[in-house]
């Protein structure tokens, strides 16, 4: 007699496979006792940061080669202006500025309190569902989870996210704009308190919550939002963003407000992360 | 068949690090092409059902360990997603432009519906794609037009990918 169900081996496989994927899929949320993702976060994402400095050292390569050619077009070019720029005269005051300023972002990373560790981001989001970012260094490194990154762009510091995973030679970053991101923050000036996250892209605004509607009238477009500090996963007063829209829901009593993040992602290349827990003062004995 | 075990394997893990290492970085994109799904559907429909699932699901296994979806998020819909391919892979010819072209189009939209599924079954995966997204738009058409010029380029390497082939 012929059963009606005849289960072949591509069937059972396919069953195996996403039964393993399936309650891989339902643990990874919580602890199991062998990490499986980071195990091959570690293995694989060495040999990614390996594969990326190839690539990087190719590129710069043709890029000297390239560079070499123009050089010395540039070179004419730049006598010529360099006779003119001669001419203009600068202020005392404007060169003081300036070095000020290079000062300040040549030695920014001693300047931090915290021991700090600086790391170049070697890869980001691969599709638009969860959002991180892969930096050059790990536990090697004295990288630890949950340490907060910050970077330093434009002449601001802003903050960039926390360590999720940490692999030997590489770590990685759940971004502000992720959506399973949530931070303690303080609106700078009127010091109100409320929750800040991300929707999960960095084209998109950051999410303020928790405001109650009588500071409206203290709010104001451009106003700085800053970490609290207050559950020790982040330093006190580093900038998030800047308010971009506020919108008053009726059957809300708090407010929604809308920031335009301090860092701009899509240019972020550097980052620093920082130990909370050690003091910074030996690398500037 | 080991041969085209390890062939497959390394195309896959290959195409990993073209996705995270280089594509990821160039901040003009909106969205990055899938090329492992195109290489996952295209080992599915040249070998099958067996070849298809293990493939979608090595190349899911590679995914989660570098971007920040939980683990097993990517294996389960890329696992089913290269069983499909070999499923339906037999029942057509997909030379040329036009076929390839379909498949990249089908197999992202497939990918759509099956992270809304996975969405649905475990609450804690809150996520799914924006069908009118600028990004899922470009990474649409991205698939669509690059699925004939993979499907061509790994067709150069089928004696290697394919066991039938080398018999």
């Amino acid at each position: 007699m012929k059963t009606p169900f005849k289960f072949k081996f591509p069937d059972i496989l396919l069953v195996l496979l996403m039964l393993f994927s399936g309650i891989c899929l339902g643990f990874s949320s919580g602890s199991f006792v062998i990490n499986f993702s980071r195990i091959g976060f570690s293995i694989v994402s060495s040999v990614e940061k390996v594969f990326f400095s190839v690539t990087d050292a190719v590129k710069d390569t043709f890029g000297a080669v390239k560079e070499l050619s123009e050089l010395k077009k540039d070179y004419d070019e730049l006598t010529k202006k360099l006779e003119n720029y001669q001419q203009m005269q600068r202020s005392n005051a404007e060169i003081r500025k300036e070095n000020a300023q290079l000062k300040e972002q040549l030695g920014f990373s001693e300047s931090i309190g915290q021991k700090n560790f600086p790391a170049q981001i070697i890869s980001r989001d691969i599709d638009k569902l969860y959002a991180s970012l892969t930096i050059d260094k790990g536990s090697a490194e004295g990288i630890n989870k949950n340490m907060p990154v910050i970077a330093y762009q434009n002449g601001n510091i802003g903050l960039v996210g926390k360590i999720i995973e940490v692999g030997k030679y590489t770590s990685k970053i759940m971004p502000v704009y992720s959506l399973d991101c949530t931070i303690s923050a303080r609106i700078q000036n009127t010091r109100d308190l409320g929750l800040v996250t991300g929707m999960g892209n960095d084209d998109e605004p950051l999410s303020m919550q928790y405001i109650k509607k009588r500071v409206l009238n203290d709010l104001h477009f451009g106003d700085v939002i800053v970490t609290s500090g207050e559950n020790g996963n982040y330093m006190r007063d580093v900038p998030l963003g800047t308010i971009s829209k506020i919108r008053v829901l009726d059957y809300d009593s708090s407010l929604d407000i809308e920031l335009v993040p301090i860092i701009d992602f899509s240019r972020l290349e550097t980052v620093i992360v920082i130990d909370q827990n050690q003091s910074n003062y030996y690398r500037k004995r | 068949m080991i041969k085209s075990y390890i062939t497959s394997i390394l195309i896959i893990f290959f195409s990993v690090l073209m996705e995270t290492a280089i594509l990821s970085n160039i901040s003009i994109l909106p969205a990055i092409p899938d090329l492992l799904l195109l290489c996952s559907l295209y080992l599915g429909i040249i070998n099958g059902k067996v070849d298809g699932e293990i493939s979608g699901f090595i190349s899911g296994f590679f995914l989660d360990f570098l971007s920040g979806a939980p683990f097993g998020f990517n294996c389960l819909y890329r696992t089913l997603l290269g069983f499909i391919a070999g499923l339906l892979g037999m029942s057509f010819n997909f030379e040329g432009i036009l076929m390839p072209s379909v498949i990249g189009f089908v197999g992202t939209l497939m990918k759509v519906f099956l992270v809304w599924l996975i969405s649905l079954l475990y609450p804690n995966v809150s996520v799914m794609y924006h069908l009118a997204s600028t990004s899922f738009i470009f990474e649409l058409a991205c698939n669509t037009v690059l699925a004939p010029l993979v499907f061509k380029f790994l067709s150069m390497f089928k004696s290697s990918l394919s066991p039938k082939a080398g018999e």
